[in-house]
């Protein structure tokens, strides 16, 4: 794992609250993710992963507090923000009368990808959605959707990646795939923030990991150095240290 | 087995039943409880509502008459399902179903006979609401009720059987014809006789449509032995809806509860055929790619099959027209194929009848015109709530829509364009249909100019018209979803049923407000330049009322956009 974030954030949040009438679902949350770092989101189950995760994205609007993606406020500019970022939700939402292909090209008109014609074909190659991109996504495995979604949000090439739980529904081979993805794009320049319980896989791929419980940031930074903030976590794996930290 | 089965339809209506009963806490469910109460009661229950079989049933020729008209509509109900097929594949199971049943030590036969047991639950209430409707009285009420439901019961079983049958010979070829031959035969020697009887008497139709006794040509038709060999098992499952006595009725409900016991065994051997054929198909294609592998050493990749984009996108141009592409895309592929099937029916049937029925082409092409218009204002109040393709199909992927680069005002501007677009093109098409069918003339008085003067005022003021009412349908997906039937499904249930009057009433209230002063100082206008110029004056005042309505629209929609980047998804989730 490798340590100090880059001083220009691809996404950048301050102070993100979001409440549902009085139950606080994420408290004054701050954090920031570099071009080129995966930033690995862990916590329990109502945690507040995927009310952070829907903020970062604009799917929902934060009750306070500010979030940057590519340099653009969400809530001054959102289509500008929206137009740099991906969100790959763990359960693929797909329109059912939508072909593979027609999916694609849906979404490289609305993320105005001028160069869709020429990026489809290897993305459809890559995500092995060639045979299928004449298929309605009701015809597809519970994988090939998720590919599709994996596709569809790598195709405007973002600067700033959000998945959750991306392995889920995958075959192995698949998850290798999509492992050397979240790679790849990390080393392309994108900031990638990966949420998910699969801490072996966080701890694989994260440069960083930010921990969280009840809304409120628990831990945040490198592995190491969350130990050495700890010295009674010396020598545990992530597995441990999830578990001492959060209580479990 | 049938234990289980009880206790699982039991327990799910029962949990059903309370949920909704619990959704009355709130407010605006129990507006919509109470509406949909005063509905039923006034449907059902009001004191001067019609029985039209609260007297005795007439006898004689009446009788007769009645029976041979309701056995023909029947036998027409039934060729639907063999023509057009259904919506859902047969004897759909549910996700939870498929889950949990399949895996269990259950038989396929007795999974056939849950769904069969399943599908009385809503049997017996239809035939509950169509004895009150009826209105029978006394002993009458249970001797309907059992014949209703002997009816019904065996109409639900046909359509399932015929379903089996279709789609196993569809998509099993060779073998499912093999494995339904004998429902097969029978279905060819039916259309056999159909079609002998009618090409036999069609010279005597085409005189009697001519200036003759149509009426008595076509009973004749109906008479004709192999046609009323057809009707015959119709008429027997019909005839103790329609008997005059106790003893008539015991005599009538025997052979139509022995159609009824043939259809058990016949729906369960199809059943059985359609997983033979199945198996035999699948076994054939392992066969044919065994023998392709010995072959060639390895298995060709298969060619990239499916659905096809028939309405091109192009690749640059502004981000939102992506969702009008989309949504133009939806309605060619979320209109189930069985309402396509009917709509192509029923135009050439009118058509046939007309050219049967009219003496000329030119009396011809008036009804037609007449009816194409009859069509488009028919759709300018059942289009919005049939198209359905914007926000009411989209609010449920509202997750995916946030997300995407666009602003709120964008997307719904959008959304409502889609809708718009298809609804009226569908107008335009029937519009501009009986304008040139009725170029020489028609039932009113004239001239070739005003009616090109009224056609350009349909063509500026049907957009319009179209986009507001299909704003307030969109409007209130937005701001009231609980309320709105969203995606394809229908929910049930009186509140429902209640929520939807409720909503249909406040949308024409806020139509109305929406047209009220457009309309109004439309028609001031273009009546003003009628007294000067002729028809050719409303051209301009339909004009100034289009403009003024998409002036308004353009307002409300900015304001809807800002309301649609505040709604949050998971509204739908406590009313679930």
């Amino acid at each position: 794992m490798t340590t100090s974030p880059p001083s220009t954030p691809g996404i950048e949040v301050r102070s993100l609250t979001k409440l549902y009438g009085d139950f606080v679902a994420v408290s004054d949350l701050s954090f920031s993710v570099a071009p080129g770092e995966v930033l690995g989101l862990v916590g329990p189950n109502g945690a507040g992963k995927t009310t952070t995760l829907r903020s970062l994205c604009g799917i929902i609007r934060p009750t306070s507090g500010d979030i940057s993606v590519g340099g653009h406020d969400l809530l001054q500019e959102p289509v500008k923000a929206k137009a740099s970022l991906a969100f790959i939700p763990d359960e693929p939402h797909l329109f059912e009368y939508l072909t593979v292909e027609e999916h694609l090209r849906f979404t490289a008109r609305v993320y105005e990808v001028d160069d869709a014609a020429e990026r489809i074909p290897p993305l459809l190659h890559e995500l092995e959605l060639e045979e299928k991109r004449r298929a309605l996504p009701g015809e597809l495995s519970r994988g090939m959707r998720q590919k599709l979604a994996i596709a569809c949000g790598l195709l405007h090439q973002p600067r700033a990646l959000i998945f959750d739980e991306p392995l889920t529904g995958l075959d192995p081979a698949g998850m290798r795939k999509m492992k050397a993805t979240i790679t790849a794009r990390a080393a392309a320049g994108s900031a990638v923030i990966l949420s998910s319980h699969l801490l072996q896989l966080v701890e694989e791929l994260c440069t960083r990991i930010l921990i969280i419980q009840n809304g409120r940031l628990v831990a945040i930074g490198a592995l190491d150095e969350i130990i050495t903030e700890r010295p009674q976590l010396a020598g545990r794996g992530l597995e441990e240290i999830f578990l001492a930290l959060t209580g479990g | 087995m049938i234990g289980p089965f009880l206790w699982l339809t039991w327990r799910g209506f029962r949990n059903r039943t309370i949920r909704q009963l619990q959704r009355v806490r709130q407010p605006r469910y129990a507006v919509a409880m109470l509406a949909g109460l005063i509905y039923f009661w006034w449907i059902f229950f009001r004191p001067d509502r019609p029985r039209p079989m609260a007297n005795a049933i007439p006898g004689g020729e009446s009788a007769e008459l009645l029976l041979t008209v309701f056995s023909l509509g029947l036998a027409l109900m039934v060729a639907s399902f063999w023509l057009l097929g259904s919506d859902k594949p047969p004897l759909a199971f549910t996700q939870a179903e498929v889950q949990l049943l399949f895996p269990a030590p259950i038989t396929r036969r007795q999974l056939v006979e849950l769904k069969l047991f399943q599908a009385q639950l809503a049997i017996i209430l239809s035939t509950v609401v169509w004895v009150v409707l009826l209105g029978r009285r006394d002993e009458g009420v249970l001797q309907s009720g059992i014949a209703l439901w002997i009816l019904f019961t065996t109409m639900h079983l046909h359509r399932v059987g015929a379903s089996l049958v279709r789609t196993s010979t569809s998509g099993h070829g060779v073998a499912g014809a093999k494995y339904n031959r004998w429902t097969l035969i029978v279905l060819g020697a039916v259309i056999a006789a159909v079609l002998w009887s009618v090409l036999a008497a069609y010279p005597s139709l085409r005189a009697a449509a001519n200036g003759g006794d149509f009426v008595g040509a076509l009973k004749d038709l109906l008479h004709r032995p192999a046609i009323a060999a057809v009707l015959f098992p119709f008429r027997l499952v019909l005839a103790p809806i329609l008997t005059h006595s106790s003893m008539e009725w015991l005599r009538a409900i025997l052979p139509a509860l022995l159609i009824l016991l043939l259809h058990v065994p016949w729906v369960l051997r199809t059943d059985a055929a359609f997983e033979e054929a199945a198996a035999e198909a699948a076994a054939k294609r392992a066969e044919r790619m065994e023998a392709i592998r010995s072959r060639r050493g390895r298995v060709r990749a298969p060619r990239a099959s499916g659905t096809r984009t028939w309405l091109p996108l192009a690749p640059h141009g502004r981000p939102a027209n992506a969702i009008v592409w989309k949504n133009i895309v939806a309605i060619a592929r979320t209109v189930p194929p069985s309402t396509a099937g009917m709509v192509v029916a029923g135009v050439v049937v009118a058509l046939i009848a007309m050219f049967m029925i009219a003496p000329n082409v030119h009396d011809t092409t008036t009804v037609a015109a007449i009816l194409m218009l009859f069509g488009a204002g028919f759709l300018v109040v059942a289009g919005p709530l049939w198209i359905r393709n914007d926000l009411r199909l989209d609010m449920l992927r509202l997750e995916l829509l946030r997300a995407y680069p666009l602003t709120g005002t964008s997307i719904v501007r959008a959304e409502l364009v889609a809708s718009t677009v298809v609804l009226t093109l569908l107008q335009y098409v029937l519009v501009i249909a009986s304008y040139f069918a009725l170029w020489r003339g028609g039932p009113m008085e004239l001239t070739p100019s005003e009616r090109t003067a009224a056609l350009i005022v349909v063509i500026l003021v049907a957009p319009a018209v179209n986009a507001a009412n299909l704003l307030v349908q969109n409007a209130a997906a937005l701001l009231f979803p609980a309320w709105v039937r969203l995606g394809l499904s229908r929910p049930g249930g009186v509140e429902a049923m209640g929520q939807a009057i409720v909503t249909t009433f406040g949308s024409m209230l806020v139509l109305a407000f929406l047209l009220l002063v457009p309309a109004v100082l439309g028609l001031i206008f273009g009546l003003i330049l009628l007294a000067h110029v002729g028809y050719w004056g409303l051209v301009p005042g339909a004009a100034l009322g289009a403009g003024l309505v998409f002036g308004e629209i353009w307002f409300i929609t900015r304001w809807l956009g800002s309301a649609f980047e505040k709604q949050e998804p998971g509204f739908g989730k406590e009313d679930e």
